[in-house]
């Protein structure tokens, strides 16, 4: 199962996401995009396991955090956009 | 020496904020620039003094910019709404900080309220002078010469039912006051972080209830290939590097405001201006600018027949730190009258003690 990203557009956003998410009890990383995922260069992403993907996805729609896209991190190191 | 000049920069701070400035300055890199661990940690104590403001101040975490001073914030709030030629309308107590940037705009500036101590008088007078024509607002919380309380709250009612976008100067109120950018509905709210926030020098605070203009442009770590600044907050406001050694100073201020609560701060500030009031009324031959019901820990004096520079240069020579002249408020001191004298400013902090304002009423006795 890969793991999920959920891209910010800045690290205030993507910290934002990841107190909600802490409050949820969803474990979960700040890192720095990939540059192939930042279509306008330097952005964050919040990490999620993979079986927590669709939670967090819904946790934070329902907060409105402003994330840009959503990505499935595989083991092997493909990066597919993905729909949660 | 004993420090009575808070309302210029507080010189005591508690110790956890020049703590914190040592650890950032020893551990801290540029927050928001990478993903190593001194930047992300960087980025993690920036937040954590955003959040610290947001929550004070009642306000989102993204509506907190980062500024080097009040001046800072208020520049760009009035260069966000103010064009040359619009109607603003001010108080009479305010500070350079924001009638030079109104002139330097051409703004009509119409000064409404110029009866100090006199919040009826104030709010009346804004309630004749705003129209829907009016572009914007901005008042001082509380006037940084004579520590008069304006009536903000109903100010700022007023611009909320006439839609006129209302600007706080929040400079000698923030840590002292209760301060709500929710509840006030501002456009925008100005602080310094180095006054009653206990923060260091270079570091303000700038609430935003709407997106501010840019004043500068540059890196902002986010939408790098993008020729313009972020248009988002508080990137759109936050160019170049933080002053994240200040930043993490200021937080440590922020938590003990926040500990202490505002309140007890204002209380006990305003229990030693009461103290020092009574006593140099007493003493005669000193006009003294109190006035207990819309007072906070500001007063200014001016001894009979002595000039105020003259006061505050003897009063320095025995170790007594107080700030004379017009303290960058001309228009201040022309709505009280003391525009050809200035006056001599004692202004308290949290750390101020009963013993320290004996000291300065035996001294001034003699």
């Amino acid at each position: 199962m890969p793991d999920y990203a959920f891209t910010f557009q800045s690290i205030t956003a993507a910290q934002g996401s990841r107190n909600i998410l802490d409050r949820r009890g969803i474990e979960n990383w700040i890192l720095r995009s990939p540059k192939s995922l930042s279509d306008l260069g330097c952005g964050y992403l919040v990490k999620v396991r993979g079986q927590n993907g669709p939670r967090a996805a819904a946790v934070l729609r329902a907060w409105g955090a402003p994330f840009v896209r959503v990505y499935a991190l595989f083991p092997d190191g493909r990066i597919e956009a993905a729909a949660l | 020496m004993i420090y009575f000049d808070s309302g210029a920069t507080t010189l005591q701070k508690p110790k956890a904020v020049q703590a914190a400035v040592r650890t950032a300055m020893r551990r801290l890199a540029s927050p928001g620039r990478g993903g190593y661990r001194p930047a992300m940690e960087a980025a993690e104590a920036v937040y954590d003094c955003r959040l610290a403001a947001a929550a004070l101040f009642d306000a989102a975490p993204e509506q907190v910019v980062f500024t080097m001073n009040a001046t800072h914030g208020l520049n760009l709030a009035i260069k966000t709404l103010v064009r040359p030629g619009d109607a603003v309308v001010i108080s009479g107590f305010e500070h350079n900080s924001v009638t030079r940037p109104l002139h330097h705009l051409g703004a009509a500036v119409t000064v409404a309220g110029e009866r100090l101590f006199d919040p009826d008088d104030t709010l009346a007078a804004f309630d004749r002078a705003v129209t829907r024509d009016t572009k914007a607002v901005v008042c001082t919380h509380v006037s940084n010469v004579f520590g008069y309380l304006l009536p903000a709250e109903k100010i700022a009612a007023l611009c909320r039912e006439r839609g006129v976008p209302f600007i706080l100067d929040a400079s000698q109120s923030a840590g002292v006051l209760p301060v709500s950018l929710r509840e006030l509905g501002a456009a925008f709210v100005a602080m310094p972080g180095h006054k009653g926030l206990y923060g260091p020098q270079g570091t303000g605070l700038l609430l935003c209830g709407r997106k501010p203009r840019t004043l500068l442009e540059g890196g902002s770590g986010s939408l790098s290939k993008s020729p313009e600044m972020p248009d988002f907050l508080p990137d759109l406001a936050e160019a170049g590097t933080q002053n994240t050694a200040g930043i993490c100073g200021l937080a440590a201020g922020l938590r003990f405001v926040r500990e202490r609560g505002t309140d007890e701060i204002l209380r006990h500030e305003q229990a030693l201006r009461r103290e020092l009031a009574g006593a140099l009324a007493r003493l005669g031959g000193v006009r003294v600018f109190a006035d207990d019901r819309c007072q906070t820990g500001v007063l200014s004096f001016l001894l009979e027949g002595e000039d105020c520079e003259k006061t505050a240069q003897r009063l320095g020579e025995r170790g007594f730190c107080v700030r004379a002249g017009l303290h960058c408020a001309p228009l201040a001191h022309r709505s009280a009258g003391t525009l050809e004298t200035g006056t001599v400013r004692v202004s308290f902090s949290r750390f101020n003690t009963q013993k320290e304002t004996e000291r300065l009423i035996r001294y001034l006795k003699k």
